[in-house]
């Protein structure tokens, strides 16, 4: 009866999580509008670059190509770069510029080919005919990774492709394409088998029939690489690709690895090579002075056989064929061809291509780990481009603070915190590193900010840093006496707990719990993953070039959650597809493994959520592409893992890594995957793609920082990516997206009073934008208002007219934001401008309506106004503040009025100086005037420093304006400096109004009937709507 | 309001077969008012505003067919020009001084080769030896959009000729031009694309004009300017355009 009963409830649940929610299917273009992500880099450490390609006659125009973070343009010879590529798949193999057509013909092969253990996957060629502006996908989607497009260089139609392939299987979509009618249809004109890709592809540009082309024999598993074997070589067709012939009279026979290859651009007959070959000392450079008939081997430096996945790329200068750079660990020139080489000087280590520049070869430019390097000494010295963010985080936490900072790990790039705000924007200075080597999880002790975690690979080092007292403490666990050896993921999987904040957990095949900060460690659970000894003989890995970097660690747990609602429910995932979940704090383990319906065994589990909602509930992503698989794989349990649910959808395009759950709308989710941010308002029935300031770039984790609702997305190649204040996605359903005009409730909005100085940036430093401090109002269109008036205006209270605003029209959510500011005082009008009068004042503490005029129609909202939080002004204060600032603009005005009737009046008297009545009188009044006016404002000289002295506006609008930059009371001596002014002011009022001049002038214009000036009343003259 | 008509008409019976450029621009033509009443404007005036940290900024624009343009902008009742071209000569007042300065002799010759302009590159864009090229559909504004290349020949960039390019983004389902892209071809920007976006169209004289446009570096926050009165073939002094002997 219990089993039937058991049986009945898990349907019961079922039938209630099929049938309770609707799917909310939105378009996300026509959705989100205005709401826009902010991108804040850094750029300090940049990220690995794969490409460089240059103009071939214009040495201003360069493209590269990234790791994982698209393809960069730069119109000023390097100084400068922007994004070309944002919409499309950020991981690039190869850009080439088409010398038929260099100004806007460009060729991108999407997929990395430094195949590293964490490259990405490409999806196919693309091209642009107006230099990057817009692209169209050309094909041969399932290449994976494209390593070289060559263009005929007198027919733009004949584009010959290099394609690499797939890195973690099998695969027959690769060697050499050729197309003829520019990229309409492919032909794979060389094919080797489905494991050996075109490494390397190169045209003779002197007779384009030549090619000659690398193809490599290579695997990487989740736990092994191999580079090498019987089907590499090097291939020439002299015939336009129509027949190939291997050319290795020279070359080492046996089994080869990958292969660098380059032809000199000045003497078709040389070209250099550098083989990855079995034996040690038949490795390295060999040259070729008869066009691939005969090679020699000349050199075999370290910097040239260095891990030749990663670094095969050699360059011949454009002018003289003795000059050969080779990337490398640090990269290395030579002079004489090839005989010796000499290290670049100091610059991120790990370069993958370089390039020189076409009209002065000693100005070069370098790919590395670490972004783009310029040099005008061939390398010797070295200056790295300082605006390209192209961050490669592996993942991402937050913390407690106002404003709360970032904290993160990068591939090659180490581990660093950073605001999430900061005067002048988030800036290269702002970045504290927290963690050497290859930076992973970083997490703040959340009760102790100034405590941080931090690992390197493989957990070689897991660090306690105490940024205050500057200390170091390594906290890695050990194995126990007899233990077996402990295996830490490269991307060690540490956490902090939800529920205790001095609680971190480590995994390794174990996983262990420390209460106390990391001083002490226990072990809580056995080995929870397969422990399959054929996954880990990483010493063996590499294939001919041994490559034991710890990347190639396997059967290790990877994700760790502790259920934010119960301290004893933990969650573990593993590298090898092991899932487990403990209920009682590690006492007892149960393997839910095999509860994943539709999950291929041994898929990578790359994350586990708990929920906040239910112990019972947690979600779980799993990452199949080290097993060649591309498919979403996101489940959701209800019932503590019993049972789960795909709850991927068609629309998800590529492999996902992490999700987020939101903490108030448990159908609001964020899933990371490899092309881009995906969100679903239904509790995963659908998702779409969010893209507005988001480039389709791996997302590998995902964070919600719990005061202020902003989702942190770490990407992969491009930075941390902010969607703030996300709480409006959770209002998104059926009845919102389908009224015709929907006010988001958001209405509580703080006055931002921070001042600063600003920030210390330099021009071509890149800088994080920062969060919006005004007052959002977020609202939704079904249809874009494109006829007809649309008006937004603010008022108080009482009814009083505040501001006009701009209100976005298009179909979707628009957010207009409004700065706290009232109207500027209207100012007298002088010779110059008064800059400190422009200034407006901001309003008080209140509520607000919101007025939106569409056509015929009204729609109003009303929003509450407060001081910021922890304010450290009285409320006593801010009234003085306010009653001094009213003053002022009273003050302001009355002057600015003052000055209207005077000019007024000199109009008119300017008017009557040739009428032969008044023409006496009316000189000597303009004369007059002009000298009355004199006073009161700035009436010669110029904005600048030909200023004229200052006069009455300028004095009030000096104490206005420092009155009103100031939150708080003001000074006993600024309040006497406006009495003292006010005296003056009405001083000139009253002498005026009682000047006899004007007075008798005035009568005389009546006796000659002679219409008087017209003048507004101060009410008209103030009317700010 | 034949016009709005016009508009409402298309909108109903907007087909989804494929058009070509050439279609998609006369449809556009003949909901701004058909070519014949759009050629019958040789100036207009349009009195505007701009909204900025609480202040209300008037602008008054002039344009002409043959491509004389002055924008004229009041700051605390004091009236400078912010661009002015005469056919041959750029200027604008320097801030600093308050006083007229010519443009560079290439921002001048740049303004010279964009003086086909007058109201849109697309009206009469054959006369004008414009090229066309549809391009694939985008959506911009939550709209989806047919989008337009207008080569428009080249501009110079420190003496060398460089390609003068507008995109185009038209409503699918009303005809409206919604947004109208070119990239910076010169200075700091260079490379960037600038964006202006349409709306709040109204009839004046048998013609739409857009009352609101917003002005921007693509994804960048822009400044919208907001036209209160336009007025067609109005009496200019020409005088106004060029630059002020001094």
């Amino acid at each position: 009866m219990k089993k039937i009963g058991n049986i009945l409830n898990i349907c019961l649940l079922f039938l209630s999580y099929s049938f309770s929610q609707d799917t909310v299917k939105i378009n996300s273009k026509e959705f989100f509008g205005d709401y826009k992500a902010r991108q804040i880099g850094p750029a300090l450490m940049s990220g690995r670059v794969t490409d460089i390609e240059g103009h071939p006659n214009n040495n201003k125009t360069i493209y590269i190509g990234s790791a994982g973070g698209g393809v960069w343009k730069s119109m000023d010879g390097g100084m400068n770069f922007f994004s070309v590529f944002d919409q499309y798949n950020q991981s690039i193999g190869c850009v080439s510029i088409d010398p038929n057509d260099p100004d806007n013909s460009i060729w991108v092969g999407t997929g990395e080919c430094w195949t590293r253990n964490s490259v990405s996957i490409g999806d196919g060629i693309y091209h642009s005919e107006d230099g990057g502006k817009n692209w169209k996908k050309m094909g041969l989607e399932l290449s994976e990774r494209i390593s070289s497009i060559q263009i005929h260089p007198k027919n733009k139609n004949i584009i010959y492709v290099g394609v690499l392939g797939a890195l973690w299987g099998d695969s027959e979509n690769r060697g050499v394409y050729q197309t003829k009618d520019g990229g309409k249809t492919w032909d794979k004109i060389l094919y080797i088998d489905e494991k050996t890709g075109c490494s390397e592809l190169v045209i003779d540009k002197n007779n384009p029939d030549i090619l000659y082309c690398t193809f490599w024999e290579f695997r990487r598993t989740a736990w092994s690489f191999s580079s090498g074997g019987s089907n590499s070589a090097i291939y020439k067709s002299i015939d336009g690709g129509k027949t190939w012939n291997k050319i290795h009279q020279g070359l080492p026979s046996g089994k080869i690895g990958r292969m660098a290859l380059a032809l000199s651009p000045s003497n078709s007959s040389i070209l250099y090579a550098v083989v990855e070959a079995e034996k040690n000392e038949l490795k390295g450079l060999y040259k070729s002075e008869d066009a691939g008939l005969n090679w020699k081997q000349i050199n075999s430096n370290f910097e040239l056989t260095v891990r030749p996945f990663y670094f095969s790329r050699i360059v011949v200068d454009p002018k003289n064929n003795d000059i050969v750079a080779k990337a490398g660990l640090f990269g290395s020139i030579s002079r004489d061809g090839g005989k010796t080489f000499k290290n670049f000087g100091s610059m991120h280590s790990d370069i993958h291509d370089i390039w020189f520049d076409v009209s002065d070869s000693e100005k070069m430019i370098f790919a590395t780990d670490g972004g783009v390097y310029r040099s005008n000494n061939s390398g010797a010295n070295n200056e790295r481009v300082e605006n390209l963010p192209l961050s490669q985080f592996y993942h991402v936490s937050t913390d407690l603070s106002s404003p709360y900072n970032v904290y993160g790990g990068l591939q090659d790039n180490g581990s660093w915190v950073g605001p999430s705000d900061s005067p002048g924007g988030i800036e290269a200075g702002d970045w504290v590193s927290v963690g050497y080597g290859d930076g992973f999880r970083v997490y703040p002790n959340l009760n102790n900010s100034d405590l941080i975690y931090s690992e390197m690979q493989s957990g070689e080092g897991i660090w306690r840093y105490d940024k205050k007292n500057k200390t170091i403490k390594n906290i890695k666990p050990f194995p126990e006496k007899e233990e077996v050896k402990l295996r830490f993921n490269w991307n060690t999987s540490l956490c902090t707990s939800p529920n205790k904040p001095d609680r971190i957990y480590i995994g390794s095949q174990f996983l262990f719990m420390s209460d106390d900060q990391g001083n002490n460690w226990k072990k809580i659970s056995p080995d929870l993953t397969s422990n399959n000894p054929l996954k880990m003989n990483q010493s063996e890995s590499g294939g001919l070039s041994a490559d034991n970097s710890g990347a190639e660690n396997h059967c290790t747990i990877f994700t760790v959650a502790e259920s934010p609602l119960d301290e004893q429910w933990i969650w573990t995932g593993t590298d090898d597809g092991m899932v487990h979940l403990t209920k009682n704090g590690g006492k007892e383990w149960i393997n839910i493994s095999k509860n994943f319906p539709g999950l291929p065994s041994n898929t990578w589990c790359a994350h586990i959520e708990a929920s906040s909602f239910d112990k019972k509930v947690a979600y779980a992503v799993f990452d199949g592409h080290t097993q060649n698989n591309k498919n979403a794989y996101v489940y959701k349990t209800i019932d503590a893992g019993e049972t789960w649910k795909n709850i991927a959808s068609k629309e998800i395009e590529s492999f996902a890594r992490c999700i987020q759950e939101d903490f108030q709308n448990p159908n609001l989710l964020f899933l990371g995957t490899e092309i881009g941010l995906y969100i679903s308002f239904d509790g995963g029935l659908s998702w779409a793609k969010f893209t507005n300031g988001f480039p389709s770039a791996s997302v590998h984790y995902i964070d919600l920082q719990k005061n202020t609702n902003d989702l942190v997305c770490a990407t992969h190649g491009r930075g941390l990516i902010i969607l703030d204040d996300i709480s409006f996605m959770r209002e998104v359903n059926n009845k919102t997206v389908n009224e015709p005009m929907y006010f988001f409730n958001k209405a509580h909005f703080y006055i931002n009073e921070e001042s600063n100085f600003g920030g210390t940036s330099t021009e071509n430093q890149f800088v994080g934008e920062n969060s919006n401090k005004n007052a959002l109002i977020y609202y939704y269109l079904s249809k874009r208002h494109s006829i007809g008036k649309m008006t937004m205006e603010i008022f108080d209270e009482k009814g009083q007219f505040v501001c006009e605003l701009t209100p976005g029209k298009q179909k979707g959510i628009n957010v207009v934001e409004w700065n706290f500011f009232k109207k500027a005082p209207i100012s007298a009008i002088g010779k110059t401008f008064d800059g400190a009068s422009m200034q407006a004042p901001k309003v008080s503490a209140g509520k607000y309506r919101i007025v939106l005029n569409k056509g015929k129609e009204i729609f109003e909202k009303w929003i509450d106004v407060d001081y910021p939080k922890n304010s450290v002004f009285t409320l006593e204060e801010r009234k003085q503040k306010e009653e001094s600032v009213n003053e002022c603009v009273r003050m302001i005005e009355s002057l600015a009025y003052l000055v209207y009737q005077i000019d007024e009046l000199e109009k008119h008297v300017n008017n009557q100086k040739s009428n032969p009545k008044l023409k006496k009188q009316a000189i000597e009044l303009s004369l007059k005037l002009a000298n009355i006016k004199s006073n009161l404002v700035i009436t010669k000289g110029d904005n600048y420093v030909g200023q004229g002295e200052k006069q009455l506006r300028e004095k009030l609008s000096d104490i206005y304006s420092t009155i009103n930059a100031y939150s708080g009371a003001p000074g006993a001596y600024q309040i006497q400096n406006l009495k003292d002014l006010d005296e003056i002011l009405q001083k000139e009022i009253l002498s005026f109004k009682e000047n006899k001049s004007v007075q008798t002038y005035l009568n005389n214009c009546t006796k000659s009937n002679i219409t008087l000036p017209k003048i507004k009343t101060f009410e008209e003259f103030v009317n700010k709507k | 309001m034949k016009k709005m008509l016009t508009l409402f008409c298309l909108s109903i019976f907007s087909f989804t077969f494929s058009q070509t450029a050439e279609e998609i621009i006369r449809k556009y033509v003949e909901v701004s008012g058909g070519i014949n009443k759009v050629n019958n404007i040789k100036n207009f005036h349009s009195s505007a505003k701009v909204e900025q940290m609480g202040m209300t900024i008037p602008v008054d624009i002039y344009t002409t067919s043959e491509g004389k343009m002055l924008i004229k902008v009041v700051v605390q009742g004091m009236e400078f020009v912010q661009m002015a071209f005469d056919g041959k000569e750029s200027w604008g007042t320097n801030f600093m001084t308050m006083k007229p300065e010519k443009s560079s002799s290439e921002e001048s010759e740049n303004m010279k080769r964009n003086s086909k302009d007058f109201m849109s590159p697309l009206f009469n864009y054959k006369e004008k030896g414009y090229q066309i090229e549809k391009m694939s559909d985008e959506t911009v504004e939550g709209v989806s959009c047919f989008k337009l290349k207008v080569s428009k020949g080249t501009l110079l960039d420190n003496s060398a000729e460089v390609q003068n390019i507008d995109y185009f983004y038209i409503d699918k389902e009303n005809y409206l031009l919604i947004l109208q892209e070119s990239e910076i071809t010169s200075g700091e920007m260079k490379g960037k694309m600038e964006q202006s976006v349409f709306s709040d169209y109204q009839e004046i004289n048998g013609v739409l004009f857009p009352f609101s446009m917003t002005s921007r570096i693509k994804d960048v926050g822009g400044q919208t300017i907001q036209f209160d009165k336009i007025e067609t073939n109005i009496t200019l002094d020409e005088k106004m355009f060029s630059f002020p002997e001094q």
